[in-house]
């Protein structure tokens, strides 16, 4: 098999060649890393690449395999991480010039979670500063390089998306998942928060930060949230001791029995493209066609979910940064610095006027799960595909919508009231461009989306195309 | 309402123990006016019978 061939196969595929030693790990390294060489040029997906080590894993699972010593699904497979996550001996610096050369001494959970169940880490992938969303990386979209690769994972997405990781992960508080899967055309799962510890991974909002997966198919996601959830030990306090189950177990071809909600008022308003609101729609009627129920709902205090998130979002983020802005503010970027500042200007009762409102939105949303039956809701990811990135307004301090605070819309709801959502590709806009659409679930109910958006893969083959590169290439 | 503008922000910061650069002033207060405005929408409700979601847990973990 070519190099670049090995490069798409999914997870579950790879993970099938190594355990019949027909691929190794050292092989699919190598594939990995050459197609780095020759992707990351054209797209920046990476912050920093560990060949070194990278071969050394990939060394090390190879003779582990050889010995029928197999760890899990991940063992051999090369992934990437968010340079939001530490690790240690290799720079993290989490996009910005505030942590320059800043070498941890120890890894995430996250990290040291792949690296149990065998999975060889590539590198480490671009970020927005903090993870903020408030400056445009060097990164570009897989699809068009002119175009915004979402955010704040973006590089995570975009090397899943070109075939430069078989997975990553990446961190989400208010869509930084599900945001640059959708515009890339991967899946991108933000678990319930907790499911996943955040122990080592630069903080937003210890209430509404997430870590989760992005990969091609479903299975993989599955394959890896079941890797990296849970805590890393009864004093790990960054996790819920919940139990992981498996998260494929589940996974078929019919959805009988499964019920679906959607809600048309607030998740395909006006600014929904007709593009997205057809794409998504036609998901909806591939889920019915399989045994799915579709039912409408209407869930009046989504409304509200922005409004008490943001302010819980920006007290938290400032809290963290209190320090650092007052010490080497100057080294932050100007539309961080400026949301960092505002942090600081919150009252502390429209803080705790927030929590409480979450707590309305997270009845209000159980209470329709609960008499609806629903398993799962359902809405177009974000409002739009992607745009060029001259034409991008991620400015979050004015009044006015931007492209940032509509793909908040959509997407802070699972943050705020701390459920599961997964964002999965439904087709392309009529300028070839990526759509998603995601599926958010019970707390800890990961395996209903599974189970609905694996069910939709196998009916469907968005997941399988890839990204022309030399044709985007040359675009730029 | 008092209208945020340059002179207030300067004033707050320095209440919260802040310097924020002159290059930030315009910008900051629009996002304070902007912030203000989203409270606003929460204010009306009725929340006397609800816990926040973040409630203090005594027990030694």
């Amino acid at each position: 098999m070519a190099m670049t061939d090995l490069c798409w196969l999914s997870i579950d595929e790879a993970s099938s060649l190594l355990r019949s030693g027909d691929t190794s790990s050292v092989e699919l390294t190598h594939a990995v890393l050459d197609r780095i060489d020759a992707t990351d040029p054209s797209v920046h997906a990476y912050a920093g690449v560990m060949r070194e080590t990278a071969i050394e894993s990939a060394e090390h699972a190879d003779a582990e395999l050889a010995a029928r010593s197999r760890r899990s699904a991940l063992h051999g497979i090369p992934v990437a991480v968010k340079d939001l996550c530490f690790t240690a001996g290799f720079p993290t610096e989490a996009g910005s010039r505030v942590l320059k050369g800043f070498i941890p001494s120890y890894n995430a959970v996250v990290v040291d979670k792949l690296c149990q169940a065998g999975a060889v880490i590539v590198g480490k992938t671009v970020t927005h500063e903090f993870a903020y969303g408030q400056d445009v990386p060097p990164t570009r979209n897989a699809w068009d390089q002119a175009c915004y690769p979402g955010g704040s994972s973006a590089g995570s997405a975009v090397a899943v998306a070109v075939g430069s990781a078989f997975g990553a992960i990446g961190t989400d508080t208010g869509g930084s998942i599900r945001v640059p899967a959708s515009v890339n055309g991967i899946v991108g799962l933000k678990p319930t928060h907790g499911r996943v510890s955040r122990h080592g991974v630069f903080p937003m909002s210890p209430t509404l930060d997430t870590v989760g997966p992005l990969t091609r198919t479903v299975k993989d996601c599955a394959l890896m949230l079941g890797a990296i959830a849970g805590p890393s030990g009864p004093h790990d306090l960054w996790a819920l001791n919940e139990p992981v189950p498996s998260y494929t177990a589940q996974l078929g071809r019919r959805l009988d029995g499964v019920t679906i909600g959607v809600d048309r008022r607030y998740f395909f308003y006006d600014a929904v493209s007709g593009d997205v609101r057809n794409r998504v729609d036609e998901a909806l009627a591939v889920l019915r066609s399989l045994g799915g129920a579709i039912v409408e709902v209407a869930i009046e205090e989504l409304d509200l979910s922005v409004s008490a998130g943001m302010s819980v979002l920006l007290g938290d983020t400032s809290e963290w940064h209190q320090r650092l802005l007052r010490y080497v503010g100057d080294a932050y970027v100007r539309e961080t610095r400026v949301m960092l500042e505002l942090g600081e200007l919150v009252p502390a009762t429209a803080y705790v006027r927030s929590q409480r409102v979450r707590r309305v939105v997270q009845q209000a949303l159980r209470r329709t799960f609960d008499e609806k039956g629903l398993d799962a809701l359902a809405a177009p990811t974000l409002p739009v595909t992607s745009m060029p990135v001259e034409q991008l307004s991620v400015d979050l301090t004015g009044g006015g919508e931007t492209a940032l605070s509509a793909f908040i819309h959509h997407c802070f709801l699972a943050n705020v009231v701390g459920i599961p959502s997964i964002s999965i590709p439904v087709g392309f806009s009529r300028a070839t461009l990526p759509i998603g659409m995601q599926l958010f679930g019970r707390p800890f109910g990961e395996p209903a989306l599974f189970r609905i958006g694996h069910a939709y893969q196998g009916e469907t083959e968005w997941h399988t195309q890839h990204p022309n590169l030399t044709a985007a290439s040359a675009l730029t | 309402l008092q209208p945020v503008n340059g002179e207030l922000i300067k004033h707050v910061a320095v209440l919260a123990g802040l310097v924020v650069p002159d290059e930030d002033i315009d910008l900051l207060a629009g996002a304070v006016q902007n912030q203000i405005e989203a409270a606003e929408v929460l204010l009306v409700l009725e929340l006397d019978d609800i816990e926040p979601i973040v409630s203090f847990d005594p027990r030694w973990r």
